[in-house]
Parts: structure tokens; C-alpha cells; sequence
């Protein structure tokens, strides 16, 4: 089952996880599981295959340089991987974000005709 | 690797931490602890998956799954003995023997020269009307200065071998010296070991030749030791004291590999037929080339008519890679048995695809259930190609181990008349690479088809049927029919060559060649012509050797002749009393002893043999 789901990852949802994980530490610093709770809050689909993703995703983004990881004192005291946005994390989400927006915007204009006074 | 684990365990406890949160999240919500962690868990999704894809991000997790694959591939090959031997015992003789094989055509065929661009050496052949070029022409010095000249040529040298008669210290004894034009060496291209070699300043502005002299690497190792005091030292050759300038490397071996160089004197007024060979100036093609030294043979041929064939001829140039002794059968029999070697390396790889197949259809339930537990098919076809890999690349290194020694073996068994001298024969780089990609290439090819097919599986009947043969049983069977059916037929094509060549080998054996070489010795007796200059002297020198030897214990019966074995002499032409003349009929003349018959056990038919007298009286030849 697990195989079947990956293939029908795609790039556009490993964007859009990349964009959500961003914008979620562009708050603050949080670890792994809070992430994915404020992603869960804002998105029904992007973390239904499992929390499991979450984590490849933060690793491309150590990666990429674009977020750090620390290690820190969660809020019922335990100790745990914090994760923040760099430098370079947060123009990337500023660029993103733009693009995103043109793009959905576009794709809006392209969807519903403007007639039906929508978008 | 170290800090590498370090994240993957990192990694780890953050993931089961995460599911702790959730579990903790869950029991506040109101779920039992068993409910919370199961939802928790449920939520998470695979771990391992998680886990995988990360550090697949890190890039190391081919290197992992690589070892992963090769332990695995090597325990699925242990643990099948007979399976795993016979694949290799396959590979082993089929890369062997090709391996072996292709060393012997390399150095003896492709690249037996140590000499400069010898595919750029030409010899000139001048053939008769309507035949086949039959060997090289050879020119007179005065002729030879004429082709020096010809606008194509760029670089000319000429060969005479000579019989040498050393003494002195290490006397008496009898070589094979070769005699070379002044910048032979520098046309071959090839550097001494020390001292130098003979320049076109060892002859005289007259064209007389220096006593000079550059020995061979093995007369150097043998005479002096292979010690650098051999510069300078004097031979005694021919009754003139020679002095030694240079010694060759051990792969020089300009028509002697054993006897040394001298300059060879271009005296017009020699009648002695001397060897060209020739480099063409850089454009001119073999054509042209050819076309010019036929308007000169033309013009020779007019001057000296005897030289030439006499009812016309034309002219030829003959590549020098293409007239050496390993040309002609040597280079058939060669590529015979390398297209055999060939063949048995494809009926081996053959085999190990057919056995391959058959293994992995018996897996096809082991192969199921990997998928459906979250395996990729990528991941299955990489780990049987690693399998195939491993097969292939132990079957080529102990293949190589055999070739090693079946290269030795065969240079050793290789009739040396038949190779060049400067061939060696060793496995070398270029056919380490070959047996190198032959090895991989073929366990890829022929590994990726079962790979392929098996990593297709219906997965719901693999794993219904017990596991036995449901791996697309149809096409499964007849690409294995087809295999066994290629296997047949090579191993068939295989062994009627190989019955063919034996039997001709067995008749080649038993062959009566009409004389008894087993009992009979040859000895070489070269007189220096200076102290033997007449007929009468020759004569007296025979005629001592012959009491002399005779009287030695054992001697049964001994001769001399001009050639040695039968089958030897120079060519005539004859006619007979009372039948019409046939001009280009040629008989082969040996020149004989009174006892040659009985020396070599020829069986006398009709008649009688020549009496010593008629040896003693017969006419001279020139």
C-alpha cells in the first residue's frame, strides 16, 4: 500500500508539504510533532498518508540549508528536536509564497470563468 | 560512517518521540493508553519508510542497501551450492578461455611489434600474371638505392641475414646475424638498452660497412653476462674483429632474437638480393605508392629481366602486419580458436541465464511477499542483478586465474617458428579490461531478464499457489526452451569444430612424411667462405667431416646436403629428353652426400643412390 502512495506522491505535494512545514516555523521554532499538528489544523490532505512524511520533508529542508535543527525543552518538559527557519528558509518562503499565489491565482482564472464573478 | 548512524538513531528516537506526543495527545482526548498508542501509531504511518526516504535525502542509503543486497545475494549463493558452483564453473571456462584466448591474438596478431607504427610498413611484393602475391620482392642494392628514391617512399631500409661465424673467447660458433642499412634502426624506431645503434655514418661515404656491431638482449645476457662492460669489447666475426656499440631490449627482435645487427653495405656492384621495406610519405596512398614502384620494377625488369616474373607481373605493396610468420594458418587457427572460446563463453553465459531463471522462479513466492511488505520493484530487480553481478564477477576473477594460466600454457605449447619474435605473450591490461567488461556486461544483460520478469509477479496468485512456478508460467517456460535450445545448438556447433580440428590434428600426427626424423640429428655446418674458397678445399672439409663422424660410436649413417631436412633447395627449372619443354615447371635441387638416403631412412624405390665419386665430380652450382 505504502509503494502505491508513493508513486502518486508528487512533486506538487512535496512542494506544498515543504511550503506548510516553512510557513508553520516562520511562527517560531517547534519540534516535529507540533509541526504536524498545525499542519493537520490547516490542511485535511497534505499529511494524510501519515506523520511519517514529516520527516523526510525536514530532512530535504536540513538539507536545502533552509531551516536548522536544535535541540530544546518541549512545553511537558521533555527534551526535543526543535526546528527553525534560517536565513535563507525564510526568503525562500517569501518567494514561494509569491509564486504560490500567482500560480494559484492563474489557475483560479483558468477554473472558474470570470463571468461567474468568483474569483 | 559513524556520524551517519548517529542520524539515523537521531532520527529514530525523534520519530518514536513523535508518536509519544501523539499517544499523550490521544489519552488526553480520552482514549485508553493501548487506543492512544495504536491511533498514534496508525497516524505515523511506516517507520521505516520514514526513515528510508530520509536518509535517502542524505544519499547514502544506496551504499546500505548495496552491502544489504550483496550479503544478501552472497547467503542466497552460499546457500545453494550446486546452483552457485556450476554457474561458476560456467563462467570460469567460458571467460577463462575467451580471456586466454584473446591475450594470445592480441600480442601475436594485434599488437606483436615493439617497432614504431608498424601498421605504416610496407613491403613490396611483385606477382606474376593472374596469381596470388606469394611473399615479399627482393631488390638488389643498386635496385634498392632506385626504390629509396621513388617520390612516395618517405623512409627505406634493407635487410640481409648472414651466416656469422664468431670466434675468439666464446668461439667457435655459428649465428644468424642480420645485416641493416645505416638508418634501419631509427626507421624502426626503437631505443638500445645501452650504447647505441648502427647510424648511416657506420658506413663509409663509399658505402662500405664499419666493424661495427649491437648485439641482441639474449646474446648480451648470454656472452657477456648482460654486464654494461660489453660496450666497446671486440667481436671476432667472420675472421674481422668487430666492435660492440649497443645491445637491444629484450623485445627487439629484427629478424634474429638471439644473434645481433651489423651494417649492411650498399655496393652497387652486389648482385645479392636484399629485403625492402618502406614508409609512405604522409597523402600517398597505397595506390599511388603502388603505381610508381611498378613503373620501376618495369624499368628494372628491363635491365635485369631475370630478376622479375617473365610473363609480366604487377606490383603489390604488402602491409607488414600482414606478413609476419604468425600471418597465414597461425592467424587462422588463432581466430578459430578464439571464435571457439567465443562460443563457450555464450554457452556458458547461456547457461547461468537459464539456470537464473529457474532459481528465480522457484523464489517467486519469497518474491511476493516482499512486494506486498512494501519492497519496490527497483529494489527486488537491483538486488538480482546484484546477485547476478557477484555471480558473474567471482566466475570472472577465478575466470582470470585461468587464463592466467592457460595464457602461460599456451605460450609455452605455440610452435615458435610460427610467432613472431617479438611477440610476448601475456595477459595484459587491455585484456584484463576485456575479461572486466565481459564479466559485468554479460551478468547485467543475462541477469536483467529473470530480474525483469520476476519482479512482475501477480502478486495474489504468488502468494495463493504455494509458491511453486505461477511466475508468468507461460512465458517463463519458453524463454527457457529458447535458452536450452541456443545452448544445444552452440555446444553442437562447438564440438563438431572441435571433433574436426582434432581429427585433422590425429591425421596431421600420424602423417608419413616418406623420411625417419626421429632418429636423426642435423648439425649446421657454414663454411666462412674466405678460408673455403674452392670447390676442392669444400670438398676436402666434407669429406674429413664425414670419416669423422662416421667413426663416432653409434653413428649409423651421416651426409651432408645443401638444405638439411628433405624438402629443401634452391628451384629449377627442368626439361626432359623427348618431351616437349615446359618452361614454368621448377623442381626443387637438394645437393647430396653419397649416404643421404640411408641417414635419413629414405626408402631407395628403383636404382641406386649417388657413389661418392659422382658426389666428389658433380657439377658445380652456382
Amino acid at each position: 500500500m505504502s509503494t502505491r502512495n508513493r508513486g502518486a506522491r508528487t512533486d506538487l505535494f512535496q512542494g506544498t508539504l515543504d511550503l506548510l512545514i516553512l510557513q508553520t516555523l516562520a511562527l517560531g521554532r517547534a519540534h516535529g510533532h507540533a509541526i504536524a499538528q498545525s499542519i493537520e489544523r490547516r490542511s485535511d490532505d497534505v499529511l494524510q498518508v501519515g506523520h511519517g512524511s514529516l520527516y523526510p520533508a525536514l530532512q530535504r529542508l536540513l538539507k536545502q540549508g533552509l531551516i536548522m535543527a536544535e535541540d530544546g525543552i518541549s512545553e511537558n518538559n521533555r527534551k526535543a528536536r526543535f526546528y527553525r527557519l534560517t536565513a535563507k528558509g525564510r526568503k525562500e518562503l517569501f518567494a514561494e509564497t509569491s509564486n504560490w499565489e500567482r500560480i494559484s491565482r492563474a489557475i483560479g482564472q483558468i477554473l472558474v470563468p470570470p463571468a461567474d464573478g468568483h474569483v | 560512517m559513524a556520524w551517519w548512524k548517529r542520524r539515523g538513531d537521531r532520527l529514530r528516537d525523534e520519530m518514536e518521540q513523535h508518536i509519544e506526543f501523539e499517544t499523550q495527545a490521544n489519552m488526553e482526548a480520552g482514549l485508553s493508553p493501548e487506543e492512544a498508542r495504536y491511533a498514534a501509531l496508525r497516524k505515523f504511518g511506516s517507520v521505516s519508510l520514514a526513515r528510508e526516504e530520509a536518509r535517502d535525502i542524505w544519499g547514502w542509503l544506496w551504499v546500505e542497501r548495496f552491502l544489504q543486497d550483496l550479503r544478501y545475494a552472497a547467503r542466497g549463493l552460499r546457500k545453494t551450492p550446486v546452483f552457485t558452483g556450476v554457474a561458476v564453473l560456467s563462467l570460469l571456462l567460458g571467460i577463462g578461455a575467451s580471456t586466454a584466448l584473446f591475450s594470445v591474438v592480441y600480442c601475436v596478431l594485434i599488437a606483436p611489434y615493439p617497432y614504431a607504427k608498424p601498421n605504416e610498413i610496407w613491403a613490396p611484393a611483385v606477382v606474376p600474371m593472374n596469381e596470388k602475391p606469394k611473399g615479399w620482392h627482393s631488390y638488389t642494392a643498386r635496385e634498392f638505392l632506385e626504390v629509396e628514391k621513388l617520390p612516395a617512399v618517405a623512409d627505406a631500409m634493407a635487410t640481409l641475414p648472414e651466416r656469422v661465424l664468431l670466434e675468439g673467447e666464446n668461439g667457435p660458433e655459428n649465428f644468424f646475424g642480420v645485416q641493416v642499412t645505416g638508418g634501419a634502426f631509427n626507421f624502426l624506431g626503437v631505443k638500445p638498452v645501452i650504447g647505441r645503434t648502427i647510424q648511416p655514418f657506420d658506413l663509409s661515404p663509399a658505402g662500405d660497412p664499419q666493424p661495427v656491431v649491437v648485439l641482441s638482449y639474449r646474446f648480451w645476457q648470454r656472452e657477456f653476462n648482460g654486464s654494461a662492460d660489453a660496450l666497446g669489447k671486440k667481436l671476432i666475426l667472420n675472421d674481422v674483429p668487430h666492435t660492440v656499440i649497443g645491445v637491444m631490449p629484450p623485445r627487439f627482435g629484427w629478424w634474429t632474437d638471439d644473434a645481433f645487427w651489423l651494417p649492411l653495405g650498399l655496393n652497387p656492384a652486389d648482385g645479392q638480393s636484399i629485403n625492402a621495406i618502406f614508409r609512405l610519405r604522409p597523402g600517398v596512398t597505397k595506390q599511388i605508392a603502388e603505381q610508381q614502384l611498378q613503373g620501376l620494377n618495369v624499368q628494372l625488369a628491363t635491365e635485369n629481366p631475370e630478376h622479375f616474373p617473365r610473363n609480366g607481373f604487377r606490383t603489390e605493396l604488402l602491409n607488414y602486419m600482414d606478413i609476419t610468420s604468425a600471418s597465414g594458418e597461425m592467424s587462422s587457427s588463432l581466430h578459430l580458436l578464439l571464435a571457439a572460446a567465443g562460443l563457450l563463453l555464450l554457452i556458458a553465459r547461456v547457461n547461468v541465464a537459464n539456470l537464473q531463471l529457474v532459481r528465480t522462479t522457484t523464489r517467486a513466492r519469497e518474491f511476493a511477499v516482499r512486494l506486498s511488505l512494501g519492497a519496490t520493484r527497483v529494489r527486488l530487480i537491483r538486488q538480482l542483478l546484484t546477485e547476478s553481478v557477484l555471480l558473474s564477477i567471482t566466475g570472472g576473477a577465478l575466470g582470470l586465474l585461468f587464463a592466467i594460466a592457460a595464457t602461460r600454457a599456451i605460450a609455452a605449447l605455440m610452435p615458435p617458428d610460427n610467432i613472431p619474435n617479438e611477440a610476448r605473450i601475456t595477459v595484459n591490461v587491455y585484456v584484463l579490461l576485456f575479461s572486466a567488461a565481459v564479466s559485468v556486461s554479460t551478468g547485467i544483460l543475462f541477469g536483467l531478464t529473470p530480474a525483469i520478469r520476476c519482479s512482475r509477479p501477480n502478486l495474489t496468485d504468488a502468494l495463493k499457489e504455494g509458491g511453486r512456478g505461477s511466475v508468468g508460467s507461460f512465458r517463463g517456460q519458453s524463454t527457457r526452451r529458447w535458452l536450452v535450445i541456443a545452448e544445444i545448438v552452440l555446444s553442437v556447433i562447438l564440438l563438431a569444430g572441435a571433433s574436426l580440428a582434432i581429427r585433422s590434428f590425429a591425421r596431421v600426427l600420424f602423417t608419413d612424411p616418406g623420411f625417419q626424423p626421429d632418429k636423426a640429428l642435423l648439425v649446421q655446418v657454414p663454411l666462412p667462405p674466405k678460408r673455403y674458397a674452392t670447390l676442392e678445399q669444400r670438398n676436402n672439409f666434407d669429406r674429413k667431416l664425414l670419416e669423422q663422424v662416421r667413426t663416432i660410436p653409434g653413428v649409423q649413417a651421416v651426409a651432408v646436403a645443401n638444405g638439411g631436412m628433405p624438402f629443401g633447395g634452391p628451384l629449377s627449372s627442368y626439361s626432359i629428353p623427348g618431351r616437349p619443354p615446359t618452361p614454368d615447371r621448377t623442381i626443387m635441387v637438394q645437393l647430396i652426400s653419397s649416404d643421404y638416403l640411408r641417414a635419413l631412412g629414405i626408402p631407395l624405390k628403383r636404382g641406386r643412390t649417388l657413389t661418392r665419386q659422382e658426389v666428389d665430380s658433380g657439377p658445380t652450382w652456382p
